[in-house]
């Protein structure tokens, strides 16, 4: 059964229509591009056992947050692993196995949450999910390209679009189903009207049916935060359902079988198919960079050209995390606060949405603009146009909160939608690149192991993003108390400035209480706390923009023997 | 993540050292490979990743000493002879 997975059986006959793979390899990223919509399942898996609000024995947000990483960490892993294998079996073998991986991942994902072992959601999605990321990820990279070899950034572009737009799509699938199976928990009535019992560990309960059973109270300021509309009152604990476990089996069921499909859908070209009319690029100077000789995928390992792909991709990604993670917060503590009128909520969370619509157009249009203006000069333009883009971004918030107007507004979004498009293209163009640089035979293992680029920015991003902004902070808050008369402060904050330190950490001393008795004429540093993030992220940009400025053609004596 | 930073030169040279890492792994394993050692290639960078997330979610620094620990070692001890893959 298995051997029918294997490439030997799944070469194309005569006349068969290559357009027909382009779709398969959208529909496994679209499912496994789902990863980037982890964040709508938080808010759910928070108050698994309250429903209305979170309990005593809920998850915490920090507990869960972390599973996301986890899956991008093992994406990486299994793509590096796993790309070796993928030439040897093919891809409808890796394919059906993502299936089983990301749609099994789920699955057991859902025993954990049902559960209530954390463990096992960790070890069901970020393990198991990740892993059917990775394989998923790669298993039809190298199919494309032999289909298309002279559309190579257009054929991968497709494929890679879908995960980008993963997302998008499965928003409208969770947040549905999480509603479809919500069961709201008993309600007792209003808090006025129950006799509530605190314990020493802080938990309450009310007297029902003569038990004493664990209760929440929601109050009016969490009617908002509740994941269906209800009444404020008293709760019973674990009475209802949050519904996510059961989101979790059906989207694992509908990936599964959409996965399935998908990786059954594919066919490789027979050994030295080209597309009818169709001559590789004669190897003169023109087109040095795209090699007709293959590396090994071990031997790519002792490449300069490798380690220097590698950081192209390694370094756009970090820079593109930096951006994706303050520019909302941006747009609502700078320009939301100095043009309130315009950047509302409905503003904001528009901006969010097109955040992944030019995330997700940037991987079709800049890899199938790659196949004309070449990949190193399309990575020139990432590099060279990131870092004018990066830098001008604090000019921008910097100006807005000077002299608030619309026109920084436009030019702070046409900015960061650029920025989002490049970081796309950068995933989209790379595959293409690598199969310039080291052939088509093992283009797809040679990326899966260069995929661990991608884990690595998955760790330096956040990790730079956190630390320069407490930096940032830090910094903010020591200037505006050297400003400010200690006697206010001790008046304001109840202790001295000698104890600032356990003051910020107690959230009791914030730069935002700092301006309330600032001088007059203070500046307010909050638009500039994203300053330093920028500049670094422009910084690691030029890196990249130098190793990708050296890449030569491999040399010879790496090349494979025809 | 236990590691604390001062200042963006800091982050800046964190990020550096963390890719020549990584690099570094991927590069002994390639290096393995042309070594004809099989599945023993992969034990080093295993051991140097295994390290990595000790230090990085334990904050434990000292495990990173197998790094250049490994790596004199590796050349000392690699067999002396490698070839180009080309099957």
């Amino acid at each position: 059964m298995l051997d029918k997975l294997h490439k030997e059986h799944i070469v194309a006959k005569e006349g068969f229509n290559r357009w027909l793979i382009a779709p398969a390899a959208l529909g496994i990223h679209l499912c496994i591009g789902s990863v980037y919509a982890w964040s709508l399942f938080n808010p759910s898996l928070i108050k698994r056992l309250g429903v209305v609000t979170s309990a005593a024995d809920d998850w915490s947000l920090r507990s869960v947050v972390w599973i996301f990483t986890v899956a991008i960490v093992f994406l990486g892993l299994s793509a590096a692993v796993a790309g070796k294998w993928l030439e040897k079996v093919g891809p409808r073998m890796v394919g059906s196995l993502a299936a089983v991986c990301w749609g099994g991942g789920f699955m057991i994902g859902g025993v954990g949450i049902l559960t209530g072992q954390l463990w096992l959601l960790y070890l069901g999605y970020g393990v198991i999910g990740g892993i059917g990321l990775g394989l998923g990820y790669v298993s039809p990279v190298s199919t494309l390209i032999r289909w298309f070899p002279d559309r190579r950034g257009m054929a991968t572009g497709i494929a890679i679009m879908g995960f980008g737009g993963g997302a998008m799509i499965a928003k409208f699938m969770i947040e549905p189903f999480i509603k479809f199976f919500y069961k709201a928990p008993e309600y007792l009535g209003s808090v006025n009207g129950i006799d509530l019992i605190t314990d020493e560990t802080g938990r309450r309960f009310a007297e029902v049916a003569g038990q004493l059973k664990e209760v929440v109270v929601v109050g009016l300021n969490d009617v908002p935060n509740m994941l269906v509309p209800g009444d404020p009152g008293v709760y019973v604990v674990a009475s209802g359902t949050v519904g996510v476990a059961e989101a979790f089996f059906t989207l694992g069921a509908i990936y599964f079988v959409i996965m399935m499909i998908a990786a059954f859908s594919y066919r490789v070209p027979p050994e030295g198919w080209t597309p009818k009319g169709w001559e590789p690029p004669p190897e003169d100077k023109q087109h040095s960079m795209i090699s007709q000789h293959s590396v090994h995928i071990d031997e790519a390992l002792k490449t300069p050209q490798f380690y220097q792909l590698w950081i192209v991709l390694c370094f756009n990604v970090t820079a593109g995390i930096g951006v994706l993670a303050v520019a909302k917060t941006m747009m609502n503590e700078i320009f939301g606060t100095t043009l309130p009128d315009i950047v509302d909520f409905g503003f904001a969370s528009t901006y969010v949405l097109m955040i992944s619509v030019f995330n997700m157009c940037g991987r079709i249009v800049w890899a199938s603009a790659s196949d004309y203006l070449g990949r190193r000069n399309t990575y020139w333009i990432f590099f060279a146009l990131g870092i004018v883009l990066y830098c001008s971004i604090p000019i921008i918030a910097q100006q807005v909160s000077a002299s608030p107007s619309v026109m920084w507004l436009v030019l702070f979004y046409a900015v960061t939608m650029l920025i989002f498009t490049m970081y796309g293209g950068g995933f989209a163009t790379i595959p293409a690149y690598l199969a310039d640089i080291f052939g088509t035979k093992y283009v797809g293992g040679i990326h899966g192991r260069l995929l661990t680029a991608w884990s690595s920015a998955g760790v330096f991003g956040p990790l730079a993003i956190t630390s320069l902004r407490e930096i940032s902070v830090k910094n903010a808050i020591n200037d505006l108390v050297e400003k400010i008369d200690p006697a206010q402060f001790k008046e304001k904050f109840g202790a001295g400035v000698e104890q600032l330190d356990q003051l910020v950490a107690a959230k009791t001393v914030t730069i935002n209480k700092l301006m309330d008795i600032a001088p007059p004429g203070t500046v307010d540093p909050t638009s500039s706390l994203y300053n330093t993030t920028m500049y670094l992220m422009a910084v690691l940009l030029f890196v990249a923009l130098v190793a990708n400025a050296l890449m030569r053609p491999v040399n010879a004596r790496h090349h494979m023997k025809e | 993540m236990s590691i604390a930073f001062s200042n963006s030169s800091e982050v800046f040279i964190f990020i550096l050292l963390c890719s020549v890492y990584v690099c570094s792994c991927l590069w002994i394993y390639g290096d393995a490979a042309t070594r004809d050692m099989g599945a023993k290639g992969a034990i080093l960078p295993l051991v140097f990743i295994i390290a990595a997330a000790l230090f990085l979610i334990l904050g434990i620094y000292w495990v990173l000493v197998v790094w250049p620990i490994g790596y004199i070692a590796w050349f000392i001890l690699r067999p002396k002879s490698s070839h180009v893959i080309d099957h």
